[in-house]
């Protein structure tokens, strides 16, 4: 027998009712094509981008709604070893070292499976060189009796400078290399290098791996080679890792001008630009003349004001209707006021929660993550473009690039008249925030305040939300995190693990609340 | 709906209106995909015979000209058979066979100097140059050719030595070419494997280590199993890739159907979100016998986001997936009306809509061509999976339609997609197969037809209008030409200044004839376009 529908009132989505259950949160608009649980397993020699890779797609994972955590074994081995003192440690020869090495991959191994078993995460990143065969089959065997699919990534790059610059970037500024200079470092990390080198055994396409699934990353890019992808996601992960690209770019994301319903206050629309909205645009020209950009592309929405803040610029750009601002159906061209008259118990609803909450006949902030995300995919090919959009598409693009949670992208500051210039560094992304200095309505409606400690985590436990990319556990060490996976479990020497310093790999941001809490959104419910 | 109709009257009365006009004047006509595909790009096949490279090649347009970027097969095997009439016999493929070499390398010149004018003087954005180029030497003059016209080249190599594999490629499609007319089956297989042992001995594969380190490709090796991609340029060519890494050769079934129908389609209203009438739940039922008589293992089902779809699949008892990105093209302004009061309300809309269907888009909502765009994923996943039944809406299942049918931007929005009616389709050679299964619950009907006093207009459009829009176009529609002719003819005007191949004919005179084909009963399915695979 059919069962009656009702309509999830956040989501507008109909679900069927059975025993007078709730019904649970349903995906995004896309099937989530639900599997098992995917251990993405790096291969690679130190300084091969496999941490950059990591952690740039387990933030795009995230981002499109798919629980992702990096496990960096790296991390492990310097919890249980203190202090580095220098590439001996990773002589093949050393044997008290490799002990403590195979130790602590298998601790990460068991975050993993408590990760993907209890803690509602889909992928797992397991970062580290995974260079020999043994090592593999271990995590294969792993993935096997936990029916885990696993999913290599192999980065091969024989390019001394891309090694040399990568080692610059990124390993001097290491902990391990706290006490040296960067010459000292550089070195000692070369032969950190070699170490590996001898006991290297790269994926084998045509023999040994020829029934994994894996992809091999050459030379940064320039190849793939591709091997019996599995899945939905697996497909997703290709697709993303031949997009992307480390050449250094700018983009610039700003909205339009001041438009005559922002001076209403009304949302949606097609309305043109306020005088004030003209001055921005020709403000724009102007800056975007004073940064010098050769190349510049300028992408804007299907709607008039973003149109008319392009047409100022004097170049060519190109309409996106994916950049369209979000589709507040029924609400449209509604003042807030006229919503909250006239609708409210949708008003409240949308407080209640903002991401997922879709305004009849329109959208939500969820749909519009999936809508904007051809965007993405084009923005990482791209190298320096400017996206003129709005409000919502902008916080979503954002969320992005800063690896922002489902629960703070609707309220992320993007004001009116003002650009942010998002610059690629190390891990991360570097946000500056330029306010063109002509006068604007202020748009941002702040998180209400009797809300702000909601019900939000309750109905997140099984949910596909976008999460910011969690930090690995062992480097939260907070007293107050009592959702912390027992230590207890590790082995004995392991277990000696004592906490150590923040991430050492700041990221510089303006105008964002940078401490997310991440705990509020990861923790499982009790 | 009430805000969104005070919208347009607002908007109307404001200063924009005119640079709006304007701007819907102005507005492309093409795709983003073709708006991204920069300068025209020529896709270059490699591999020995039976190979796949005619499927990929077919296929790749289909889904290209879909997406709206212009694209045209050039089948060398077709030049090759107008040179030289009678085929005899594998001796033809020797590489010591100097006349024959100088035959073939004559119908390259010509293949090329066609794809020169679909290029520059047709609006054509991607060339599929189909032919085995399994030496280094046609690479070169290959190459040579694209840096003169400054197009950029993408080599698809499609390596297999799975017996089983080419064995059953020539069965499917090489025993029934025109090379074999009168033959059985096994000397058919015999000539066909000495014809690949020929090329075999001159083969040449791209070198990704050395020789071709440079050049952007993708080696599709054993059927998709594994891919080696070398240097992918754009924006297309990353698309490309992506595609060819989601097409599988499994057989399977993909079953296409609407709702069942709803309280708005008995009162002739489109969009909105209304439950199903009584006939539409019996459909329900009538479906759910449908997939239990066929016994369809492991069958998907994927809906919309809209209570009518969700209804449908409920009845079934099998799990089913929700995709927004499924639901009703979004009518605007015009959501829950009826074409009458459409009419009434905005008259000036109502006309534009019947002008150019494909294009217009309602105030406020969409078009068909939006919607093409959004569905993408939709087709890139249903080429990953085996069985899937789609229960979607008209316009929504017309956009499907037409890419699995190959069917022209034209044609698209009129393509007969009936309530209480499946669609079964399923891969066969070069094409698709459609079966329809009409399930006997009576439905109103939902179609309208295309306006007479466009039909004339629209059926046959003028050359000229053609040539610089970035409309999508079936991949037949790229040439118009007699069924004969159908794949990878030159174009006459080019035809004449190029390297003239001594029996090479065409009969002008029925140019065109196909056409007339197109409008039968059902979207032309029901007899001729069942069989795509004829490559004649």
């Amino acid at each position: 027998m059919p069962r009656e529908l009702t309509q999830n009132r956040i989501q507008k989505i109909w679900v069927p009712t059975k025993d007078d259950k709730p019904a649970p949160r349903r995906a995004a608009g896309a099937p989530h094509f639900a599997n098992p649980p995917t251990v993405i397993v790096m291969v690679g020699l130190p300084a091969r981008g496999k941490t950059y890779i990591s952690k740039k797609l387990t933030r795009y994972l995230n981002w499109i709604g798919m629980p992702t955590k990096v496990f960096n074994v790296g991390e492990y081995r310097r919890e249980a070893v203190k202090n580095y003192s220098s590439y001996d440690f990773f002589k093949p020869d050393n044997e008290c070292a490799v002990k403590i090495r195979q130790q602590c991959a298998l601790a990460a191994l068991r975050d993993v499976k408590s990760y993907l078993k209890d803690e509602g995460g889909q992928v797992a990143v397991f970062d580290a060189t995974n260079t020999t065969r043994d090592r593999r089959d271990m995590i294969l065997k792993f993935g096997n009796e936990n029916g885990f699919k696993v999913f290599f990534i192999e980065s091969v790059c024989d390019d001394p400078n891309v090694i040399a610059s990568n080692i610059m970037e990124v390993k001097v500024s290491c902990p391990d290399y706290r006490n040296c200079n960067k010459t000292e470092a550089m070195l000692d990390f070369q032969r950190r290098i070699e170490c590996y080198k001898t006991s290297y055994q790269p994926l084998d396409p045509d023999q040994h791996d020829k029934d994994l699934s894996f992809i091999k990353v050459i030379d940064v890019g320039r190849r793939f080679l591709v091997n019996r992808i599995q899945d939905h996601i697996q497909s997703k992960i290709v697709y993303y890792l031949m997009n992307i690209h480390v050449q250094p770019r700018t983009i610039y994301l700003c909205r339009h001008g001041e438009s005559s319903d922002n001076l209403e206050g009304r949302l949606g629309g097609d309305s043109g630009l306020s005088p004030r909205g003209k001055q921005f645009s020709a403000a724009l020209a102007h800056f975007v003349k004073e940064q010098q950009l050769n190349d510049l592309k300028v992408w804007t929405s299907q709607l008039c004001r973003s149109i008319q803040t392009a047409e100022h610029l004097g170049v060519p750009y190109e309409q996106w209707k994916a950049l369209n601002e979000i589709d507040s159906g029924i609400c449209e061209d509604m003042t807030y006021d006229e919503v909250k008259e006239k609708f409210p118990e949708e008003f409240a609803l949308r407080d209640e929660d903002k991401f997922y909450y879709r305004y009849p006949a329109g959208e939500s902030y969820q749909d519009l993550v999936q809508r904007v995300e051809p965007v993405i995919m084009e923005l990482e090919r791209q190298e320096n473009v400017l996206v003129i959009c709005h409000q919502a598409v902008m916080r979503c693009l954002l969320a992005y690039f800063l690896d922002k949670s489902a629960d703070e992208m609707p309220y992320l500051k993007c004001p009116l008249h003002t650009v942010l210039k998002l610059t690629p560094v190390a891990y991360g992304c570097k946000v500056e925030s330029i306010y063109l200095n002509v006068e604007a309505v202020n748009t941002h409606r702040d998180r209400p305040e009797e809300v702000k400690r909601g019900t939000g985590t309750l109905i997140r436990r099984n949910s596909v939300t976008p999460l910011t990319s969690p930090e690995s556990n062992i480097k939260k060490p907070r007293i107050d995190d009592l959702d912390e996976p027992p230590i207890q479990d590790m082995p004995p020497s392991v277990a000696s693990i004592a906490l150590c310093s923040p991430s050492h790999l700041p990221l510089a941001l303006a105008g964002q609340n940078l401490r997310m809490s991440r705990h509020d959104i990861l923790q499982p419910c009790q | 709906m009430a805000a969104k109709q005070q919208r347009l009257a607002v908007v109307s009365d404001s200063q924009v209106e005119a640079k709006r006009t304007d701007l819907r004047a102005n507005e492309k006509k093409c795709s983003w995909a073709s708006y991204m595909t920069y300068s025209p790009t020529v896709i270059v096949m490699i591999g020995l015979p039976a190979r796949g490279k005619t499927y990929m090649a077919k296929k790749l347009t289909r889904y290209l000209n879909w997406i709206g970027v212009p694209t045209k097969v050039f089948n060398l095997g077709v030049y090759r058979r107008e040179a030289v009439k009678a085929y005899k016999s594998y001796d033809f493929f020797r590489h010591d066979n100097k006349e024959a070499m100088e035959i073939r390398k004559n119908c390259a010149l010509v293949a090329l100097q066609d794809v020169k004018g679909y290029l520059n003087e047709e609006g054509g954005q991607i060339a599929v140059f189909d032919a085995t180029n399994t030496t280094r030497e046609r690479r070169e003059l290959i190459l040579n050719f694209a840096k003169d016209n400054a197009y950029k080249l993408f080599f698809v190599e499609s390596i297999c030595d799975d017996p089983d594999v080419i064995a059953t490629n020539i069965l499917d499609v090489k025993v029934s070419s025109p090379d074999y007319p009168e033959r059985d089956r096994e000397s058919v297989m015999e000539d066909f494997l000495k014809r690949i042992e020929c090329y075999k001995v001159t083969y040449q594969p791209l070198d990704p280590d050395r020789h071709d380190k440079n050049l952007s490709f993708i080696q599709v090796i054993n059927v998709g199993r594994r891919f080696l991609v070398n240097r992918v340029q754009d924006y297309i060519q990353s698309k490309i890739v992506y595609y060819l890494m989601n097409i599988h050769v499994q057989s399977h079934s993909i079953y296409l159907c609407r709702h069942g129908e709803s309280h708005h389609n008995v009162e002739g209203q489109i969009g909105g979100d209304a439950e199903l009438s009584e006939r539409g739940k019996w459909f329900a039922a009538a479906l759910k016998e449908f997939v239990e008589e066929h016994h369809l293992s492991d069958l998907k089902v994927w809906t919309s986001q809209l209570r009518r779809t969700i209804q449908t699949a409920e009845e079934l008892g099998v799990p089913y997936e929700q995709w927004k990105i499924l639901n009703e093209i979004d009518a605007g302004v015009c959501e829950e009306m009826t074409y009458k009061t459409i009419e009434e309300k905005f008259p000036e809309e109502f006309a534009m809509r019947d002008q150019d269907k494909y294009h217009y888009r309602y105030p406020g909502g969409e078009s068909y061509q939006d919607l093409v765009q959004r569905l993408e994923p939709v087709i890139m996943e249903l080429e990953r999976q085996g069985n899937v039944l789609v229960i979607c809406h008209q316009a929504v299942m017309r956009c499907l339609l037409a890419y699995f049918l190959d069917k022209s931007a034209d044609d698209l929005p009129y393509l007969k997609c009936p309530l209480h009616t499946v669609l079964k389709l399923t891969p066969v050679a070069y094409g698709c197969k459609v079966d329809m299964f009409d399930l006997k619950v009576e439905a109103v009907n939902t179609h309208r037809d295309r306006p007479l006093q466009n039909k004339v207009q629209t059926d046959v459009p003028p050359a000229v209008l053609r040539r610089n829009s970035f409309t999508p176009l079936s991949s037949q529609d790229q040439i118009k030409r007699p069924r004969l002719y159908s794949v990878g003819n030159p174009s006459q005007a080019i035809v004449s200044q190029a390297p003239t191949l001594p029996s090479m004919q065409f009969s002008e005179a029925s140019e065109g004839a196909e056409l007339l084909l197109c409008e039968d009963s059902l979207n032309g399915f029901s007899a001729a376009d069942t069989d795509d695979c004829d490559h004649s």
